[in-house]
């Protein structure tokens, strides 16, 4: 198990809400001013803000002013390694099963 | 189509099924197989039932991990779901053991993690990776 220095925590309770996925779909595409994204939504720009602090927090994205505007664009690393920590994690298991199948054909009697 | 766990792991195992399922949940076996060599298990607990405890100590790279949890379910020789409370791993994760005896010899073992929360992160990670591969026209 390889160490990180990602809160994961915070990266999965980031991820685990359809809002924010959408938004970071979104910037994909490049980034976006924090007005143009509320633009896409029903909800509130306090509510949109909430959900950018969060993805923030996680360190999904980033937040610069520009003027008198706020730019928010994507931070690609942080999603690479979040899906290398869960690969690292099938790799794992995979190892286990493979030793225990060596060692139950070592013990076969 | 079941929508794939986070975290997969199956293999056909050349043993009968009891003999799995004795491996998986016995503390003296265990510690003769469950960690990736060269690394090993200092201690194991597996108390057989709901609500039983089960604990690995492990030494990965000169570290001591304590890996603990509960059983949810404990259905001998074929299913076993507990909580996997894994320093390294993401909140709540449940881990999911199912045993499917293919013949006299040989048994097919999944290992999953159920977890709602971290299923979703996958394939919103997915998605949002592909996108962001055609994005930098990878």
């Amino acid at each position: 198990m390889v160490e990180y220095a990602l809160n994961f925590d915070n990266v999965f309770k980031s991820l685990g809400d359809p809002t924010r996925r959408d938004i970071l779909q979104r910037l994909t595409r490049g980034e976006l001013t924090v007005g143009a994204i509320a633009e896409r939504y029903t909800m509130s720009l306090a509510a949109i803000s909430k959900h950018l602090s969060m993805l923030q927090r996680a360190n999904l994205v980033t937040k610069r002013r520009q003027g008198n505007e706020q730019v928010v664009s994507l931070n690609p690393t942080t999603l690479a390694t979040t899906t290398e920590y869960l690969r690292n994690y099938q790799v794992y298991w995979e190892e286990t099963l493979a030793s225990l199948d060596r060692y139950l054909e070592q013990t076969k009697s | 189509m079941t929508p794939k766990a986070p975290v997969y792991a199956k293999r056909i195992i050349k043993a009968p099924i009891e003999r799995v399922f004795r491996a998986w949940t016995d503390p003296e076996e265990l510690k003769l197989w469950h960690a990736p060599e060269p690394e090993g298990i200092l201690a194991a607990i597996s108390e057989n039932h709901v609500g039983g405890n089960r604990s690995l100590t492990l030494i990965i790279d000169g570290k001591t991990y304590q890996v603990a949890g509960t059983y949810k379910e404990f259905d001998p020789p074929h299913k076993l779901v507990y909580n996997w409370e894994d320093p390294s791993a993401p909140n709540d994760s449940v881990m999911t053991v199912l045993f499917k005896p293919l013949s006299d010899r040989a048994t097919e073992l999944e290992v999953s993690y159920t977890n709602p929360t971290v299923g979703t992160v996958q394939q919103g990670l997915t998605i949002i990776m592909g996108h962001l591969q055609e994005y930098l026209g990878a």
